[in-house]
C-alpha cells in the first residue's frame, strides 16, 4: 500500500503554474527520487508535501488519511519529515539544539533515544555536539539538517537535494547514510538535481520536467534511458 | 552629582530596556518594527491607574490585571493588524505602517476615554530613602530597578533553556526551518506579543509611579527611547536591549546634570546615530553571515 499518495497535484505561486497535475506514490520501505533541471517543480512539490505551501487542486494521500492543505506542524506530527533544500539549519544554536528541536512533536526520553541513533548514523555530530551550527561545514551542517529531521522519527523522509554544494567524498557519505536510514525502517523520497546519484541512491525515480511528471520507472531503467541520458546524464561518465 | 545620576540613569534605562526587549522579541521573530508599541505602554500605565483609583482595586491585584490584559491587547494587535497581512505575504512596509496606524488608534482611543489631561498616579511605594556615596536612592528606585533586571534576566532564562524559548529562538532564525520541525509559528508569534506587551505594561506603570503622573502621551517618547535602546544594543538580541535600555538612560541623566536638562533625548538620539556609524549592528548586534 502507498504511504504517500498525489493525485492530479496543481500548485501555484500567484499567477505562475509551478506544479501542473502530478501523479505520485511512494510505497512503505522504498526510496523514491524526484529528478530534474532547476525549476521542474520538485521543491515546489516537497515543500506542499509538507504544508509549506498549499495546492490549488489535487489531493494528497499519507497512510490513507488526506492531508491536502493541512498545517506543517500538523503533518510533522503525522509522521512526514522534511530536510529542506538548502539545509536551513539554525545557524545560532549548537548542534545538540538543533537536533532537539528536530524532536519538538516529541517527549524527553524519546529525543534522548533517538539523538544516540542520529550520533550513531552520523558521529561527526557527536564531537561537534555543541558547537554552532552556523559554523559547521557544509557537509556538518547536510548531515545537522538530515539528523534534525529524523529526531522526529518519521515515518517519510523527505530529502531534498542533499548532495548540493558537497565535496564528492561527503556527497558519498551522506548517500550511505540515506541508504542506511532506510534500512532502519525509514522510507524515503529524494529530490535531486544530481540525477545520477539520485538514480544509484533509489528503488524508483520519476522524472519532472516543467511541472509535469514525464518519465516513472525502475532506478536502473531511468539510468538506461536514453531521454535521460542525453539531457541529465551526459554522454561521458564524467558528471 | 555623579552617582547620583547614574542611579538615575540606570532607573529610567531599566524601564526602557524592558521595553526595548518588547520591540526586538518582534523584531527577531516578525522581522518589522512594531510601532504600535509605545502605545501599548501607555494603555498599560493607564488601565493600572483605572484599576487602582475608579475601581478601587488593591494596587497589586491592579497591576497584575494590567499586565494581563495588556499582553493580551498585544495578541489582538496582532491578530488585527498584522496577521491578515502575513497570511497574504504582504510586504513589510505594510506591516510596518499597519502597527503606525494602530499606534495613533489607540493613543486617540486613550484620549477619548479618559481625557487628554495629565493623571496623577498617586503614591503607591513609601518613598524612603537611603543615602549611599553621597547619593540619594529611593526605595522606589531600587524597586524599580531591581524587578526591570529580575524580570528581564528570567527572560532570558526562558529564551535559552525551555523549550518555548527555544522554538522562539528557532522561530527568529528561521522560521520555515521552524515550521519544519513542527513549531506552531502563530502560536509562538502570540506568546511574543503576549510576553512583549506585558512587559511593557510593566515599564509603563513603574514610571508612572516614578514621575506620579501620566498622560496619553507618555509612550511616544518613551516608545522611541526603547526603540533607540533595541537599536543601539543590537535589535533581536535581548542582551542587547538591556545593555542599550541602561545606556541611553545613563547616558542622558549623565547629559541633564552636567548639560542641560533640555538635552536630555537630544543627547540620547545623539549617541544613538554615532553609535550606528561605528557599529551599524548595535553594540551586541551580530553580523549575518550565511553559509553557501
Amino acid at each position: 500500500m502507498a504511504i504517500l499518495k498525489l493525485t492530479d497535484v496543481h500548485i501555484s505561486y500567484g499567477n505562475i503554474k509551478a506544479v501542473k497535475g502530478i501523479n505520485l506514490e511512494i510505497n512503505k520501505g522504498e526510496i523514491v527520487t524526484l529528478i530534474g533541471s532547476n525549476g521542474a517543480g520538485k521543491t515546489t512539490t516537497m515543500n506542499t508535501i509538507t504544508g509549506l505551501l498549499k495546492p490549488f487542486k489535487g489531493k494528497i494521500e499519507f497512510k490513507g488519511r488526506d492531508i491536502t492543505g493541512k498545517n506543517t506542524s500538523e503533518i510533522v506530527k503525522l509522521g512526514i519529515s522534511l530536510a529542506p533544500e538548502g539545509r536551513q539549519v539554525f545557524p545560532r544554536m549548537t548542534v545538540i539544539e538543533n537536533l532537539e528541536l528536530g524532536g519538538y512533536t516529541r517527549t524527553k526520553s524519546q529525543i534522548i533515544e533517538t539523538l544516540g541513533e542520529v550520533f550513531d548514523l552520523f558521529p561527526r555530530l557527536r564531537e561537534r555536539k555543541y558547537q554552532e551550527a552556523g559554523t559547521l561545514s557544509g557537509g556538518e551542517q547536510q548531515m545537522l539538517a538530515i539528523g534534525r529531521a529524523m529526531m522526529a522519527r518519521p515515518e517519510l523522509l523527505l530529502l531534498d537535494e542533499p548532495s548540493m554544494g558537497l565535496a564528492p567524498i561527503i556527497v558519498e557519505l551522506v548517500l550511505k547514510a540515506i541508504k542506511k536510514i532506510n534500512k532502519l525502517g525509514t522510507t524515503i523520497l529524494l529530490v535531486e538535481q544530481n540525477a545520477r546519484m539520485a538514480l544509484m541512491t533509489a528503488d524508483r525515480g520519476y522524472l519532472l520536467e516543467t511541472g509535469k511528471i514525464v518519465m516513472a520507472a525502475n532506478a536502473d531503467i531511468l539510468l538506461h534511458s536514453d531521454k535521460i541520458i542525453k539531457a541529465y546524464l551526459g554522454e561521458n561518465k564524467e558528471d | 552629582m555623579l552617582f547620583q545620576q547614574l542611579i538615575n540613569g540606570l532607573t529610567l534605562g531599566s524601564t526602557y530596556a524592558l521595553t526595548a526587549v518588547g520591540y526586538s522579541m518582534v523584531f527577531g521573530i516578525l522581522g518589522l518594527v512594531n510601532f504600535s508599541h509605545g502605545s501599548v505602554y501607555t494603555v498599560g500605565a493607564f488601565l493600572t491607574l483605572i484599576f487602582f483609583t475608579a475601581l478601587k482595586f488593591n494596587f497589586f491585584v491592579s497591576f497584575l490585571l494590567s499586565i494581563i490584559l495588556t499582553g493580551l491587547l498585544g495578541i489582538l494587535i496582532d491578530r488585527i493588524s498584522l496577521y491578515p497581512l502575513r497570511k497574504r505575504n504582504a510586504p513589510k512596509v505594510t506591516s510596518l505602517i499597519s502597527t503606525i496606524g494602530v499606534s495613533i488608534f489607540l493613543q486617540n482611543l486613550i484620549m477619548i476615554t479618559w481625557g487628554s489631561e495629565t493623571k496623577k498616579f498617586p503614591l503607591v511605594i513609601n518613598r524612603g530613602s537611603i543615602n549611599l556615596f553621597g547619593a540619594n536612592i529611593s526605595t522606589l528606585q531600587i524597586m524599580i530597578f531591581s524587578m526591570c533586571i529580575v524580570l528581564m534576566v528570567s527572560l532570558n532564562i526562558m529564551i535559552q533553556k525551555t523549550r518555548v524559548g527555544k522554538a522562539m529562538r528557532a522561530t527568529a532564525q528561521n522560521s520555515k526551518a521552524a515550521m519544519l520541525m513542527g513549531i506552531n509559528i502563530n502560536a509562538i508569534i502570540m506568546i511574543t506579543f503576549f510576553m512583549g506587551s506585558s512587559l511593557a505594561s510593566v515599564a509603563g506603570t513603574m514610571v508612572g509611579m516614578y514621575y506620579q503622573t501620566i498622560d496619553p502621551y507618555i509612550g511616544y517618547m518613551a516608545g522611541l527611547k526603547a526603540f533607540a535602546a533595541a537599536v543601539l544594543g543590537g535589535i533581536g538580541v535581548l542582551p542587547g536591549a538591556i545593555v542599550g535600555g541602561l545606556s541611553i538612560g545613563v547616558i542622558e541623566a549623565i547629559a541633564a546634570g552636567y548639560l542641560n536638562a533640555g538635552y536630555r533625548d537630544a543627547i540620547a538620539f545623539a549617541v544613538l546615530v554615532l553609535m550606528l556609524i561605528v557599529k551599524p549592528s548595535g553594540l551586541l548586534g551580530k553580523q549575518a553571515s550565511k553559509k553557501v
